[in-house]
């Protein structure tokens, strides 16, 4: 008889999990439903189909080539899809994601401004998810020797420059960004201390690479010396040259992390990384030698820019765990195969969700979507036997709409021969689906409450196994009876924060080049402004549906993000309005941005007088200036469950893993658990998956799950 | 896969017939219930030492391999255990020997471990001292007066002593001196010695050295130099040219500062009838 | 490195040996008085001397101390003085040992008894601080003292060494390679091989290295010649090696073989292994030996040992480039490399 297993929450953890339990292997052992607020998959990761067919995401949705367990399971998922080439339009995964290795950040300049500064990162090895041949990659020689080949990347980031000053733009002195007219790098001069650091740099990272506990001591003086014999050198040049001051940089923050890892005895130490996690990332690094100009970098801030490392959302209150930061940054600089960044040809739902989707449903697992979990009930515990553990008792759900034909629900839609998530439910396959349309009711809004009907599981007879797969941000509402109980549960919740994000997306008539962006498409971060991130999304204008010639032609896509300051505290769920002021806020935000900062990357996006130049945006309804924006797509991201999870220094301690036993037919997923890789991201939501499929089948083996075990 | 098919799950039908938990009463009326796997960990391993082992010539133990495994390349072997054994050492062992200032060969004749350790050098020579006597023997004196010589350095004593110079004519003396190197160049068998009362850097000079006996001539040659000639620790030089022809006798005289003539010292130098 | 690179590597070590090793022997008979009483004293302290012996302690020391840029006669009386407790401490082990012959000849305590024997040696222990007492005059106080506090510590982890040791032969503990290697490391490497490479950095640098450098390539040399040791004992020629056949053996002391052989045995033939080892040496049947010779070979130990003598001697020229790489070329520099394959090859 099949053990029943509960997924509340199709997002990436979730589905994991769904995918992992539901393997042919298992021989049906499991039973898998998988509960689902609203009318598609994804959570924090999903997307819908707007206007002309327009990708409308929650956020920036780009995978990193390090994501060794979410392309494995992406290509397997692929590989048993089997779209046939001949009809579909993305058959293989490698038609879904393309490698994109410009990445940039700004830089401060001297005078205030900042400058965008790009590197195109060299190829890895292989590609994510390929099979992993000798044992445990993750050694120090294999993360140090690929600093070596960092060097390189920076020197051709030089070269990127080199080709862009060459647009012909005046050098107008008060005007920062890309029109600064590049120096002759090419000086003997320079070349020669270029080439003296890089062979330094170079050398010492191939002597850590050979590093042990006894020649540690010597590495570290080499490493002291070489940032002692080079700062000056550096210093003495930055002032003129950019260039030099941005290899210096990254060189400095490499020897400053070198010389933690060896002072810090991380070597050695059982706790790996997490020995160091009570340090903010940027203050291990300073007490390890590195320079305040490297520390205030846009590549640091990049960094926490990716992470959304923010206090609240605050980005005047960088904070992210020195243990996590170190583990992330060398997971995601030396770990990458392929490309740095792996970009979609499609929005996230369409190109990972909906493919999953299917191979689920034709597994047999089985989908209710429009049932919002409210309530954990746990089994009594004066009712518990000795030595009996807790356990889920029911659960307790919202139904928001009922179908028209119960046990069927077709949630994707056709777009150019692709099966996509729609921006709406399917309201015509829902009872008084109309009604429910013209109330305007939003079923992924936690402070839109109405439902048509309510529905309890029981334990034993509806299911087995729960795997809670929800936000962590949605946890103390759900778990309201855990959280007064277990004080473990309590740590978790209080000190395991999470934030809301904010997001815009434009479409514009004129194209990157025109509007001044002369690089190739970038994913550009560190912009202190409300929006750090701005990305080229160029590559989605054939999956959407424009015309292709006239003045309603797409020639452009611009995505942005960014922490949401100011809403640390969850409102409680009858401010009803909430949800509108938010919007109303990152609007102005993006407007703000647009008018106001946005020509330091596209100058050519500035009216004369200043401001954006609105006719820019593609509008249906042709309005005139500012108006213009509000045919765009923006998005609050502050429903509890599609909070981003922080790593803020020493969390780790109080997140609750997958594996966690205390519960016995309970487990936890995504990515706020204790799931290894402590960063808010797909892989961590993936491995979390993984885990929480290994406690309820112990498969997959845990040293299957890649980079689980790692320091 | 293997080890999901050996998953323990709690069976309905156990629950039921009370083989698991509670007692039987509540088990049979309360609703049967599955329950988790036991997994054999809950969380990653972050040991470096131990995820890195192939990288790592100083990491882990071999002991925790079976031995069958450990045949199977002896030359790393050799490398890994010998690294690891030298570092273990090295990290233990520097504790150790900081805290040690010297302690003489303690081994006693049935294999036991001197377990004293020696304060200071003071300890070191009662030490000696105590040894030599327990052994007693004709060549005590001669260690004696070695014994308090090297306690005279172990005190940092001024740079006033008796010293005592031999040569047996057919190379440099071996001298044992504090204040002056002895530099004795004689064909006939010789003993230096001599008294220096200060420890001023002065300049020096010594007068021709005169016999007991009125009828020898006088040993002209014994001068003292001060920097030409790179001593170890820049110690002025007590030379002591012999000719063949001097007669064998006590030969002494003074030591005097080179400017105002004061006597700083006294020198002896005792010839020895040719052997 | 090469055959015949070896060979002539090993040749330079030899004749390397020979020339420092003559200069040696006369210093340190200069130390052992011609006088009464020689009956019970002075020629007992003159007979093991005398015998001959490799003088590789020595030889080491001075080399050092010149790859270093000292002089040779700053070095000489230091590495008399290394000889003369090299000899002392033999003819303790010998004692300890319940050896019959040395270099050939009959030990000491077989000669003149055990309370003479120990005599002797004790003598020859504090005879042994007289050169470097001498040797103040050349180095001076700071550096002479420095040697008398390293010759303390080697005096110490030799004893604990040697403690060690003798804790395994009375209870028949389980010893991995590790620990094994670890006793070498005291009991052997220290005396042998690291402390006269401390004292010829110092001497040579006139105390400005940090001796501490040395340790890890003396271990290494000191373990490869250790191990080698082993392996000769059970394979060599008796006429040349100048040891009983299987001596170690029927002592009970612990080699790297044994820990091999013990790690490869079955349940069955540990029993065995084991019981030899808890009889005194007396009660030995030398029948047993042979099978523990026997089993040996038939778990490939002979060759195992081999090559982890090769990994350490591997290791220890890697530590050798580590510390003695950036000095000028020279015949002493050279004696040091060439003593890492020496330690393997020689019979």
């Amino acid at each position: 008889m099949a053990i029943r297993v509960a997924i509340i929450g199709g997002g990436c953890a979730g589905i994991t999990t769904a995918f992992e339990l539901s393997r042919p292997e298992h021989r049906g052992k499991f039973e898998v439903t998988v509960y689902q607020q609203g009318w598609r998959l994804g959570g924090k990761g999903a997307s819908g189909r707007g206007p002309s067919d327009r990708i409308e995401e929650h956020g920036l949705h780009i995978w990193m080539g390090f994501y060794e367990n979410a392309f494995r399971l992406l290509r397997e998922c692929y590989a048993e899809l089997n779209r046939d080439p001949e009809t579909s339009p993305m058959p293989d995964w490698q038609d879904a994601f393309y490698p994109d290795p410009y990445v940039g950040v700004m830089e401060p300049t001297a005078d205030g401004g900042s400058l965008p500064w790009a590197a195109v990162f060299p190829p890895g090895q292989g590609l994510p998810g390929d099979p992993i041949e000798d044992g445990n990659p993750f050694s120090v020689r294999f993360y140090l020797q690929r600093s070596a080949e960092l060097l390189r990347v920076l020197f051709e980031a030089i070269q990127l420059k080199q080709d862009r000053a060459g647009s012909p733009r005046d050098a107008d002195a008060s005007q920062t960004g890309l029109t600064q007219t590049a120096e002759q790098l090419l000086r003997m001069g320079q070349l020669a201390s270029l080439g003296a650091l890089a062979q330094g740099a170079t050398v010492l990272a191939g002597l850590v690479g050979q590093v042990s506990p006894t020649s540690s001591n010597l590495v570290l003086r080499l490493a002291e010396a070489l940032a002692g014999n080079t700062r000056d050198q550096i210093e003495r040049l930055t002032h003129e040259d950019m260039e030099l001051k941005r290899l210096w940089i990254v060189l400095d923050l490499l020897l400053a992390g070198i010389r933690g890892i060896l002072s810090y005895g991380l070597l050695t130490d059982p706790r790996g990384f997490d020995a160091i996690d009570d340090f903010d990332s940027r203050e291990w690094l300073r007490l390890n030698g590195a320079s305040e100009t490297a520390l205030q970098s846009g590549f640091l801030s990049g960094i926490y820019d990716l992470v959304f490392g923010y206090e609240q959302g605050d980005r005047r209150q960088p904070s992210v765990g020195a243990g996590q930061g170190l583990r992330g940054a060398l997971r995601m600089f030396f770990g990458y195969r392929g490309a740095f960044f792996w970009k979609m040809r499609a929005g996230m739902g369409d190109v990972v969700f909906a493919p999953f989707y299917e191979v689920l449903a034709r597994r047999g697992v089985r989908f209710e979507f429009f049932h919002r979990l409210e309530h954990v009930k746990m089994a009594d515990p004066a009712s518990l036997a000795d030595g009996e553990k807790g356990y889920v008792e029911a659960l307790e759900f919202d139904v928001q709409a009922h179908l028209r034909n119960p046990g069927h629900y077709q949630p994707l839609v056709d777009v150019k021969g692709l099966p996509c998530w729609p921006s709406e439910p399917a309201w015509d396959q829902l009872v008084d689906g109309d009604a429910l349309r013209d109330e305007g009711r939003d079923f992924e809004c936690f402070w839109d409450t109405r439902r048509v009907s309510t529905r309890r599981l029981q334990v034993g007879q509806d299911f087995d196994f729960v795997v809670l797969a929800v936000g962590l941000g949605a946890i103390p509402h759900l778990c309201s009876e855990l959280v007064d109980r277990d004080p473990r549960w309590r740590a978790m919740v209080d000190h395991v924060q999470t934030i809301p994000t904010q997001a815009f997306q434009l479409w514009m008539n004129e194209d990157m080049k025109d509007l001044g962006w002369t690089g190739p498409p970038i994913t550009v971060t560190a912009f202190d402004s409300t929006f750090d991130t701005w990305a080229d999304m160029r590559q989605l204008i054939d999956a959407e549906s424009w015309p292709s010639r006239g003045p309603r032609a797409c020639r452009a896509i611009a995505y942005f993000c960014s922490a949401l300051a100011g809403h640390a505290r969850i409102p409680g769920r009858d401010d009803s309005t909430y949800p509108a002021r938010a919007s109303a806020q990152v609007r102005e935000d993006a407007i703000r941005h647009l008018d106001e900062r946005i020509h330091e990357l596209w100058p050519n996006a500035l009216r004369p007088g200043g401001g954006f130049r609105w006719e820019l945006l593609l509008d249906p309804a042709g309005a005139t200036g500012e108006k213009r924006f509000d045919t765009q797509f923006w998005t609050a991201n502050v429903n509890p469950s599609d909070r981003y999870v922080l790593a803020l220094p020493g969390s780790w301690r109080y997140r609750i893993s997958p594996l966690d036993e205390s519960y016995d037919n309970l487990t936890l997923a995504g990515d706020g658990t204790a799931c290894g890789f402590i960063e808010g991201c797909v892989e961590a939501a993936v491995i979390s998956g993984r885990l929480a499929a290994h406690a309820l089948s112990l498969s997959p083996p845990l040293a299957e799950i890649v980079g689980f075990d790692h320091p | 896969m293997a080890e999901f098919e050996n998953a323990r799950y709690v069976e309905r039908g156990e629950v039921e017939s009370g083989k698991v938990g509670g007692d039987v009463e509540s088990a049979v009326n309360r609703p049967e219930r599955i329950r988790k796997p036991e997994v054999e960990r809950t969380e990653p391993v972050r040991n470096w030492s131990r995820l890195f082992k192939t990288d790592d010539p100083s990491a882990d133990e071999a002991d925790d391999r079976e031995p069958g495994e450990r045949g199977a390349d002896p030359v790393a072997d050799g490398v890994r255990i010998g690294y690891q054994v030298i570092e273990d050492y090295l990290r233990y062992g520097e504790k150790v020997a900081r805290g040690f200032t010297g302690q003489a060969y303690g081994e006693e004749s049935n294999g036991a471990t001197a377990g004293r350790g020696a304060e200071s050098q003071l300890e070191l020579i009662q030490d000696l001292v105590e040894r030599t006597t327990r052994n007693v023997g004709d060549w005590m004196g001669l260690w004696l007066s070695q014994v308090s010589a090297l306690g005279d350095a172990a005190n940092g004593a001024r740079r006033t002593g008796t010293d005592r110079g031999r040569s047996n004519g057919s190379g440099p003396a071996s001298a044992t001196g504090t204040a002056l190197r002895v530099v004795v160049d004689s064909p006939l068998p010789v003993e230096v010695s001599y008294e220096l009362f200060s420890d001023d850097d002065e300049p020096l000079r010594c007068h021709p050295l005169h016999a007991a006996d009125e009828m020898s001539p006088r040993l002209c040659g014994v001068s003292i130099e001060r920097g030409e000639a790179r001593d170890a620790d820049d110690r002025a030089r007590l030379s002591v040219v012999v000719p063949a022809d001097q007669p064998p006798g006590v030969y002494s005289g003074v030591i005097v500062a080179k400017q105002g003539g004061q006597v700083r010292g006294t020198v002896t130098v005792e010839i020895s009838k040719r052997t | 490195m090469s055959a015949a690179a070896a060979s002539v590597g090993s040749n330079h070590v030899a004749r390397m040996l020979a020339d420092y090793g003559a200069k040696v022997r006369e210093a340190v008979m200069n130390y052992l008085p011609d006088r009464e009483p020689r009956r019970y004293l002075y020629d007992l302290l003159r007979d093991y001397p005398e015998r001959g012996g490799r003088m590789m302690r020595p030889t080491l020391c001075i080399a050092t101390t010149r790859a270093f840029g000292g002089r040779l006669e700053d070095a000489i009386s230091i590495a008399a003085s290394l000889e003369l407790i090299h000899n002392a401490a033999l003819i303790h082990d010998d004692i300890e040992d319940e050896s019959l012959e040395r270099r050939g000849r009959p030990t000491m305590h077989v000669l003149h008894g055990t309370p003479m024997a120990i005599n002797a040696g004790d003598a020859l222990m504090l005879l042994s601080f007289e050169p470097l007492l001498a040797s103040r005059a050349r180095l001076g106080n700071v550096l002479a003292l420095r040697i008398v506090q390293e010759t303390a510590r080697v005096a110490r982890e030799t004893a604990e060494g040697q403690a060690i040791e003798l804790g395994w032969r009375q209870e028949n503990v389980r010893i991995t390679e590790a620990d094994y290697l670890n006793l070498v490391l005291k009991k052997t490497c220290w005396l042998t091989t690291i402390h006269p490479l401390r004292l010829g950095g110092l001497i040579g640098t006139r105390g400005a290295i940090d001796p501490d450098r040395f340790v890890r390539l003396g271990f290494f040399l000191g373990a490869a010649f250790q191990v080698q040791d082993d392996l000769l004992n059970l394979i060599g020629d008796h006429a040349r090696y100048g040891k009983e056949l299987e001596g170690d053996l029927l002592e009970g002391k612990r080699s790297m073989l044994l820990v091999h052989l013990w790690n490869q045995a079955s349940d069955s033939e540990r029993e065995r292994i084991d019981a030899f080892f808890d009889t005194s040496r007396a009660e030995r049947q030398l029948e047993t030996v042979r099978w523990i010779r026997k089993m040996m070979d038939h778990y490939d130990c002979i060759d195992y040992v081999r090559q982890f003598a090769h990994g350490l001697a591997g290791a220890a020229a890697n530590e050798f480039d580590l510390v003695f790489g950036g000095l000028k070329p020279s015949d002493d520099r050279d004696f040091v490399e060439g003593l890492v394959t020496w330690v393997l090859e020689r019979v």
